[in-house]
């Protein structure tokens, strides 16, 4: 039953996975390192997000240490599960040190699901720290073999399909902007006033400084007099 | 270029501070980080990095506006089709298709 629970939740994000795994390959491959070094960034970071800015920066020879702040400063979002999930995740201390490797968007978007399931029907008895595992280890093997997948396609195809830049990247992440803009209002003035604020200081700023700067000003922004939907 | 072992260095620095920060607070939250707003100010990220990811990797070549470019052209006439069909995986689609058409024309 929590397999077949799993299973049911993590396929329909498996498609996106898997495609984004494969861009990151790509990616990766058109970078010149070494396919060792960047799947190592699949299993060692596995969170997308930091992942694609990494390489990206990389490929435009920002400074290793810009890089590696703008990283961190995205992955921050991460200490936010931590505390929403802190109360779902009854377990052992030592379990938590093995679950926690497996907190990521997609995990915590199928814990939230399994958590309302089970507040709607307190019938239903979910094993959350189990669906986090198993979820967890699914998307991670899909991940990473997507990886490999894209690393190997850019080899093989690379020379003969040449896109610009950062093209990819940027025409894979526009559709979910898009996406956001449409389905959430409430949040259109924030993306408003970072994309401004993104087009004025694009002018003056490296991109990895760019990067930080427009999540600093977009939390800010929130923090000081803008309220979200909260989750879970 | 940097050398492999230099960039491995900071994947795993990256990976750590990401593993610390999934880790950190299933064991005890701070009062301080209870507070509403710094959870929205934490919310919004991922928004902050869409724009972060796409607006200036579009729009600029270094620190230059260049907007005049075909993979710019092809990302923007994605947007309309994307919100129409209501599906964030084919701006990745259609950009390709509409850049390829330019390199053709």
């Amino acid at each position: 039953m929590l397999l077949s629970f799993v299973l049911n939740k993590v396929t329909p994000l498996l498609p996106s996975i898997i495609i984004f795994g494969v861009i990151f390959g790509f990616t990766g491959g058109s970078s010149g390192y070494s396919l060792l070094l960047v799947s190592s960034m699949s299993f060692v970071i596995f969170a997308g997000a930091a992942q694609f800015t990494t390489i990206l920066f990389l490929i435009n020879s920002e400074p290793l240490l810009a890089i590696v702040v703008t990283a961190i400063f995205i992955n921050l979002r991460h200490v936010l599960y931590g505390i929403i999930l802190r109360e779902k995740l009854l377990v052992k201390n030592y379990q938590k040190f093995f679950l926690a490797y497996f907190i990521l968007d997609e995990t915590f978007l199928i814990l939230d699901i399994a958590n309302r399931e089970q507040n709607q029907n307190p019938e239903i008895e979910l094993d959350l720290p189990k669906i986090l595992l198993l979820s967890g280890l699914v998307i991670w093997f899909m991940w990473n073999i997507s990886t490999i997948i894209g690393f190997f396609v850019y080899e093989l195809t690379g020379s003969s399909i040449q896109f610009p830049g950062n093209f990819i990247v940027s025409a894979s992440f526009v559709g979910f902007l898009v996406d956001h803009f449409r389905k959430y209002p409430q949040e259109r003035m924030i993306l408003f006033i970072t994309s401004l604020i993104a087009v004025i200081l694009g002018f003056f700023l490296s991109n990895s400084a760019l990067f930080v700067a427009i999540m600093v000003v977009g939390s800010v922004i929130t923090a000081i007099g803008y309220r979200r939907k909260s989750s879970v | 270029m940097y050398s492999e072992s230099s960039v491995f260095g900071a994947i795993f620095v990256i990976g750590i501070f990401t593993y610390f920060f999934r880790l950190v607070f299933l064991f005890g939250v701070p009062e301080i980080l209870k507070s509403d707003r710094i959870e929205s100010a934490m919310d919004v990220m991922p928004v902050a990095m869409l724009v972060a990811l796409v607006i200036p990797t579009i729009l600029f070549v270094g620190n230059s506006l260049m907007i005049f470019r075909p993979e710019v052209f092809a990302i923007v006439l994605s947007v309309p089709l994307v919100y129409k069909l209501k599906h964030s995986g084919l701006g990745l689609v259609f950009s390709v298709l509409f850049y390829l058409g330019f390199l053709i024309i």
